[in-house]
């Protein structure tokens, strides 16, 4: 890009300057991590009451044409009949690289970091919709309290578990390789320009 | 002490859980601007006993709360920003509680809340003994601009932690094995002579000619990248006249390219076809 950039300016003439201005990282996954939310999910339970399972019928209604490619092909079928899909799955993404970006990448290279999803909103509702803003009151509990135990299940294995965080360590730094973490920012960044753009 | 002792302590904090996740969900608010947010979540673990700094990375409404003196350090994130005009009720039916304003679109009052819920479990669990090391909660702002973590990172925030373990709300219980793109963000400024641009077109050099070349040598480039990394790009600015051979003319250029498969991590790095990378 910077050459192109450079290649355009000495056809048109001119000067050119180019600056970063952010960057995130892409995430490095870490699977004995997420075998330790895996099995904490199963220990924990997702309690919905009657109200809770009624208004996730009645809001699933309302999405268009709601997309359930999330979920292993054997799945969806019955993520599209329910209105919440708790049955905790196994990593649908493995081995996948999502076309998107987040700033967790950047954690991602410089700790082992575990990441997992809870189902705070109905099945096949997409984030950033006004459903899942309407989910987020009092629906969405269910699933942040289950999060809470999962999170809380998979530090206190790394806290009791010696060997859970020297796998978690060592499947990091062999990820990382050699390849060193240089921050993307640059030098005179500033976090409050972030907004302005 | 059994896994169902640490979740009982969840389970004993429902209504206080349930009622600062209603708090953060009833005063949404956009990233960077996550005042009351943030000081909520910040009350509620200096109140369990967490010792806070906030002000993290010169971000206001960054901070880090700790319990333990000990190693390892294990730690959680806590986001809380909420999205632009996406105000709405708990209703199913699309009803802005008041138009234009913010909601949680991606239900970050509840991520706030569900790993402070983590955190003050594995706490009371260090404190009974139970288990040996720390515990922090890394509250981190501004998710939704992107890079409020990389700025934490930049300033040591997660330099001494051991292990992290967060999650994002969805409509899936499922861990993540995946990876995602990398993404590096650009200006881009042209400079050229300015003239006008029928009398004396000659004497001048224009900065848009250097604009729209870059957009069309990008558009060359998209073949001989892997087919994963995108690029985008705006022009911020295009010259002010039809008349003026502009003298300033930008874009913004964003490169998302994937990491893993690299001995390099910068997708700027990545998208540069390789007989042309130097
Ligand atoms: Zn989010």
């Amino acid at each position: 890009m910077r050459d192109a950039a450079e290649g355009a300016a000495l056809m048109s003439g001119t000067d050119v300057e180019v600056t970063q201005t952010t960057g995130m990282y892409g995430v490095l996954p870490n699977h004995a991590l997420a075998d330790s939310i895996r099995a904490n999910m199963d220990a924990a339970e997702f309690p919905l009451t009657d109200e809770q399972e009624s208004f996730a019928a009645e809001l699933k209604a309302t999405l268009d044409d709601p997309s359930y490619a999330g979920v292993p092909p054997e799945r969806r079928d019955e993520a599209a009949e329910s209105a919440m899909f708790t049955d905790p799955i196994d990593a649908p993404d493995e081995g996948e690289t999502g076309a998107y970006s987040t700033d967790s990448g950047d954690v991602s290279w410089n700790v082992p970091l575990g990441r997992f999803r809870a189902a705070t909103w109905p099945a096949g509702t997409p984030a950033h919709s006004w459903q899942a803003v309407a989910a987020g009151k009092d629906l969405g509990t269910a699933a942040m309290l289950f999060a809470g135990k999962v999170v809380a299940g998979s530090l206190y294995d790394l806290l009791t578990d010696e060997e859970l965080l020297a796998e978690a360590t060592a499947e990091f730094e062999a990820r990382k390789g050699d390849r060193e973490y240089e921050s993307p920012l640059p030098d005179d960044a500033d976090p409050y320009e972030l907004t302005d753009r | 002490m059994s896994k169902q002792d640490l979740f009982e302590e969840i389970d004993g904090e429902r209504d206080w859980l349930t009622d600062v996740s209603e708090q953060l969900w009833e005063n949404p608010e956009v990233a960077l601007q996550e005042h009351d947010s943030a000081a909520l979540l910040r009350d509620a673990l200096r109140e369990e006993g967490f010792t806070v700094e906030s002000g993290v990375a010169g971000i206001d409404t960054a901070f880090v709360a700790r319990y333990g003196d000990d190693d390892p350090v294990v730690g959680t994130m806590g986001e809380f920003d909420a999205l632009p005009g996406m105000s709405q009720a708990a209703k199913a039916e699309r009803e802005p509680i008041e138009a234009g304003e913010p909601g949680h679109g991606c239900g970050h009052n509840l991520f706030g809340t569900g790993s402070l819920a983590g955190a003050i479990a594995v706490k009371r669990a260090i404190e009974r003994g139970d288990a040996e090391g720390s515990v922090v909660y890394l509250g981190t702002p501004a998710e939704e601009v992107g890079a409020g973590k990389t700025y934490m990172i930049r300033d040591g925030a997660f330099d001494d932690v051991d292990a992290v373990v967060s999650w994002h709300p969805d409509w899936i219980n499922a861990p993540n094995k995946g990876s995602c793109l990398a993404v590096d963000s650009f200006d881009v400024a042209f400079t050229g002579e300015t003239a006008h641009a029928a009398k004396s077109p000659e004497a001048g050099r224009s900065a848009l000619d250097g604009v729209q070349l870059l957009g069309t040598g990008i558009e060359y480039m998209r073949e001989h990248v892997a087919d994963a990394v995108r690029i985008h790009y705006v022009v911020t600015d295009g010259g002010q006249a039809a008349n003026v051979v502009p003298e300033e003319a930008a874009m913004e250029v964003m490169v998302r390219a994937p990491t893993a498969s690299r001995s390099r991590p910068s997708p700027s790095a990545c998208a540069t076809p390789p007989r042309a990378r130097r």
